[in-house]
């Protein structure tokens, strides 16, 4: 099946339902006549299309028995059934809700009518006077009380905030002083540890020196030992030369 | 009484007469089918759930406002009740269709030829299945499915191709080719 066959295969669906243009219904006749798989593909399309035609139609052919049958359920419909979750004004009055408000209502307006209906009785001044006075002082001393420690809460506050600000200055103030001591301790005690370096390299050079001129001493001693050693050997030499020539030449006047 | 407005069998429903309903309800039968068919793919399921939509419809008619509307009114509580179908059915597939192959037989005799067309149709995408089932099980012509579905006629003709692709192959996936 190559790319011609693919893009017939749309034409074929087209063809089904009469959407093709001549030239196209042309075009596919022509190669549905050379092409024996796209025609097989087509038959069987056409095939379908059929079998679905008659499926319908044999659906359809049911679809008055199926009326009967929902005419009957109709009937038999029981129309005070519910019909499921809906807004209803009777659900809501017959509710739980409704229900605890009503009661509510219901004992609200019996102490109304209990308090308007019982006789009222005659009131004792004094004792009322006592009771007014009490209650009063008690309100009175109750809002001095809470004014006071209102004001003692806000002193307490600014005082706190004032110590803490003077405590935070103070606290700086000593950590620098800290580091500057500590900053003089570290340079006088790397200052002395260098010079007692220093002083230890002198005196190691100062020996060194010191053994230096004692081996060069040394040295010098033993070249001047050697020298007049060299120098009575070589007068002993001369001696004995001396005296072998004259030896050799006893009587030779001009020689001496 | 079939010669009777909607309005007024709508009106004579809201005051009890069943008699009424039932002829609205067979005025309007095909079309809520035809819908619960192209939703559900199942001609057994789209019976029984256009019968319970046509049920809550007479229980409800007292809410429906527009009496003339009744046809695109039902047809939504079918819609509804559709999905709500579907999602009981998925359950029920989830937890009993992978011990039960098959979920029941076919009462109607006559559809057992295209039971596996059945099959294939259930299967088929909702956009592919809707305008092919209104096409031919409706007995509408393009203009009329594009018109029912809202959709452009190429739409229509784009959509009934597909469908016809996806069901052949869906036929040949199930050892069913013709």
């Amino acid at each position: 099946m190559n790319e011609d066959c693919e893009r017939m295969k749309d034409k074929m669906a087209d063809h089904l339902f009469d959407h093709l243009s001549a030239p196209d219904r042309d075009a596919l006749n022509e190669h549905v006549a050379r092409c024996s798989k796209c025609a097989e593909h087509l038959q069987a399309l056409k095939d379908e299309k059929a079998l679905l035609s008659d499926f319908a139609e044999k659906v359809g052919a049911g679809m008055q028995q199926r009326k009967e049958k929902m005419t009957e359920a109709i009937q038999r419909c029981d129309l005070t059934e519910p019909a499921g979750p809906r807004f209803s004004w009777a659900a809501i009055a017959r509710g739980p809700v409704t229900k605890l408000a009503v009661a509510a209502g219901l004992l609200i307006a019996a102490g109304f009518f209990a308090g308007r209906l019982l006789p009222a009785r005659s009131a004792d001044i004094g004792q009322l006077q006592t009771a007014l006075e009490t209650s009063l002082k008690a309100s009175l001393e109750e809002g001095i009380y809470s004014s006071l420690i209102e004001q003692v809460k806000r002193d307490r506050e600014s005082a706190l905030e004032r110590h803490y600000v003077r405590l935070k200055g103070e606290l700086a103030r000593q950590s620098r002083y800290e580091m500057n001591e500590i900053a003089q301790m570290t340079l006088t005690a790397s200052r002395t540890a260098t010079e007692q370096r220093l002083e230890e390299l002198i005196g190691l050079i100062e020996a060194a020196r010191t053994v230096d001129h004692w081996q060069i001493a040394r040295a010098i001693e033993q070249i001047e030992s050697n020298r007049l050693q060299d120098r009575t050997r070589f007068g002993e030499s001369l001696v004995s030369l001396a005296s072998l020539k004259n030896e050799i030449t006893p009587g030779d006047p001009e020689r001496n | 009484m079939s010669e009777l407005t909607d309005e007024n069998l709508v009106d004579a429903s809201r005051a009890g007469d069943k008699d009424a309903y039932a002829v609205l309800a067979e005025r309007h039968y095909e079309r809520v089918y035809i819908t619960c068919l192209g939703v559900l793919g199942s001609v057994h399921d789209a019976e029984d759930v256009t019968q319970d939509a046509m049920l809550r419809g007479l229980l409800r008619i007292g809410t429906l406002r527009d009496s003339s509307q009744f046809g695109s009114w039902i047809v939504r509580i079918a819609r509804n009740y559709c999905v709500s179908f579907i999602r009981r059915r998925v359950r029920r597939r989830k937890y009993v269709g992978q011990f039960v192959g098959q979920e029941s037989a076919p009462p109607d005799n006559s559809l057992v030829p295209y039971e596996s067309l059945q099959r294939a149709i259930e299967k088929l995408p909702p956009e592919s299945r809707q305008p092919l089932v209104t096409y031919f099980f409706g007995g509408e012509s393009v203009r009329d499915v594009a018109k029912s579905m809202k959709l452009s006629n190429s739409t229509v003709y784009q959509r009934l191709r597909v469908a016809t692709q996806q069901l052949h192959k869906l036929l040949i996936e199930q050892g069913d080719v013709l």
